[in-house]
């Protein structure tokens, strides 16, 4: 961008150039198809995709304990399921070598998923 | 060989047709010369299909050449790429979407557009609440066995829970203190939360000329009243993001 299409700005532009580089060179993620690689692009994909839907269940749950329409039985059964499901994506992110942060899918301009 | 034309974009004005030339140079060194059909006009120059390749040097140009149109027309910006093999290819397209581009043209005149980012560190601020945590609030979970893997893994995500909620209620308050005044001085804006982690805001607006300097006075002020948030105002633009058209 030209400098002079810049009305105002804030000192630390520095910071605002970097944020917007992730922006700009947010490629959409893609599974790698090298034959070698494949199974952890499909991984990453396919784990992304249940840890948002982990996210909105747990999200639901709390919604659903904070309304007070649940049981103590129903909340003590919930805990165990959440508690249960996210251990078991922990397994998941370490057999496939994934991380916490590879667990996003960058949407370009709309920013990340999660 | 130039075979080819670049489009670069739609005028509301047929401009004395293809001998007109508003001495502004395109890509490829070829004048800008226009194309007319009725009372709108299409900016192109002859380029060589080869050297329109996609990169930041001839996006910068080509966004340039818009620039320069834009001046002295009313102007919808055509996408970069935009190129045909005739002049009779050209006068195809304004003819079939001849009420489309009039529309829209009608829409962008006398408006610029202004693009605002802004960032807000997030870990600037406490969102912890261990503190305000109330887990009377939440009798039946409170009755749950003390010692119960479970009731304590619910306590932390309703901590958590709580955490992100004053989060993007932090965010929500921000975001409404700036655009809520710019969006009574704009004619039309998009609005986009949370970019990235820190751009918490990417917005344009469509801006009435007659309205652009009470816009960027009014940022300026918000921009003093918020000591910990950074700014980003960049424009006058030509409408890129208020004009959708799929050109058939």
């Amino acid at each position: 961008m030209n400098d002079d299409k810049i009305i105002l700005k804030s000192e630390s532009i520095d910071e605002i150039a970097e944020e917007l580089e992730k922006v700009e060179n947010a490629l959409p993620n893609r599974i790698n198809a090298d034959p070698e690689k494949v199974e952890h692009g499909l991984a990453k994909l396919v784990l992304t995709l249940i840890e948002l839907i982990r996210k909105l269940m747990e999200k639901q749950a709390m919604r659903r304990i904070e309304s007070d329409s649940l049981t103590e039985e129903e909340i003590e059964r919930l805990g165990e399921t959440l508690m249960k499901l996210e251990n078991k994506m922990d397994e998941l992110k370490e057999i496939f070598g994934l991380k916490d942060e590879d667990l996003n899918l960058n949407l370009g301009p709309l920013g990340d998923l999660m | 060989m130039k075979n080819y034309k670049c489009i670069y974009a739609i005028l509301d004005s047929n401009v004395n047709g293809s001998d007109h030339k508003p001495d502004i140079m395109g890509l490829d060194s070829s004048s800008v010369y226009f194309v007319g059909y009725r009372n709108i006009s299409a900016a192109i120059s002859d380029v060589n299909r080869d050297t329109i390749k996609i990169s930041s040097d001839i996006a910068f140009s080509y966004e340039k050449i818009i620039e320069n149109l834009w001046v002295k027309y009313n102007l919808l910006p055509m996408r970069f790429g935009s190129v045909v093999k005739s002049n009779a290819n050209i006068i195809e397209i304004l003819k079939r979407n001849y009420a489309n581009f009039i529309d829209n043209l009608k829409k962008v005149e006398n408006k610029s557009e202004f693009g605002l980012k802004i960032l807000w560190d997030m870990n600037k601020t406490d969102f912890n609440t261990e503190k305000t945590f109330n887990l009377d609030n939440y009798k039946k979970l409170k009755k749950l066995n003390k010692n119960s893997i479970y009731r304590n893994y619910l306590i932390d995500k309703l901590k958590q829970h709580k955490s992100e909620d004053s989060f993007m209620k932090k965010i929500d308050d921000i975001i409404e203190e700036i655009h809520s005044p710019l969006k009574r001085l704009s004619y039309l804006y998009k609005v986009k939360k949370i970019v990235t982690p820190k751009i918490i805001l990417n917005a344009t607006y469509l801006v009435k000329n007659d309205m652009k300097d009470e816009f960027i006075q009014k940022i300026r002020q918000i921009k003093e009243e918020k000591k910990n948030i950074q700014f980003l105002l960049t424009g006058p633009w030509p409408s890129y993001n208020f004009v959708k058209i799929s050109i058939k």
